[in-house]
């Protein structure tokens, strides 16, 4: 599965479309880690756990939108876009949609 | 008694928070400088064509990066937001943020020649009136050239 976020795979040409394809997780924080991210909240600096939560959030929304992309029977998604939203206090929402397409 | 205990910790934590909190992020922007320096031979690029060159292989890389504020910087903002001042502070750290995010998704992207259309996203994270943390998210899409 190949994934771009400009409109074309460079160096091959799109066959056939088939539509807008997405992914979405909504995760909440753990309460007891964040105890350990609001001491180092005191002094700034990277919050690593957060960092990975998010991460961790956005590949499982990839995964979800390259599952139903291959469901469609594409082979390649093109134009990603990604979007974040709160829903509840300590709880995130992100958003992965694009085009699935096939290309040879 | 009891008074002048809260506020000694709150000043102390004022203060050694400043000290902390500046060494930090003068260590992390030298860093940044630093490895800045090294990818810049890979370039970042918000347009959507690559050249005209034939491209073996596209493929999407992120990086992404929670930074959070001490207790300086809120007690700041707090303040700036009184009277509703810039907040130099808060500039900095999504400064720090957004740079880390796309030296990251540099660092994923080996070999590539190029990363096409870049775009910076971001989040705030924690309650409403308070800078708990920023995450700024870079995206993009790579391309190898042939060689």
């Amino acid at each position: 599965m190949e994934i771009t976020n400009i409109e074309t795979i460079p160096g091959k040409t799109i066959t056939t479309h088939f539509g807008l394809v997405c992914g979405s997780t909504v995760r909440s924080k753990n309460a007891f880690k964040d105890i350990g991210a609001s001491i180092k909240n005191m002094f700034g600096g990277e919050l690593k756990n957060y960092t990975r939560l998010l991460d961790d959030t956005r590949q499982e929304a990839i995964s979800r939108m390259i599952e139903h992309a291959t469901s469609l029977g594409a082979n390649a998604i093109v134009n990603v876009r990604f979007a974040t939203s709160d829903i509840a206090a300590g709880a995130a929402e992100i958003y992965i949609y694009g085009t699935a397409v096939r290309v040879e | 008694m009891a008074d002048l205990i809260v506020w000694g910790i709150w000043i102390s934590l004022f203060v050694i928070s400043y000290f902390v909190g500046t060494y930090r992020e003068k260590a992390h922007f030298a860093n940044i400088v630093e490895r800045e320096k090294k990818l810049v031979s890979l370039p970042a690029l918000s347009m959507k064509c690559p050249d005209d060159r034939v491209v073996v292989k596209a493929e999407l890389v992120m990086g992404s990066v929670v930074i959070g504020g001490d207790f300086f910087k809120q007690v700041v903002a707090n303040l700036a937001s009184v009277f509703g001042m810039r907040i130099s502070v808060a500039e900095a750290m999504v400064d720090r943020a957004r740079r880390e995010a796309v030296l990251r998704m540099k660092e994923k992207a080996v070999g590539a020649d190029a990363i096409l259309n870049v775009r910076i996203d971001g989040l705030k994270i924690g309650a409403r009136n308070k800078i708990t943390g920023i995450e700024a998210m870079a995206c993009g899409t790579a391309v190898y050239y042939a060689k």
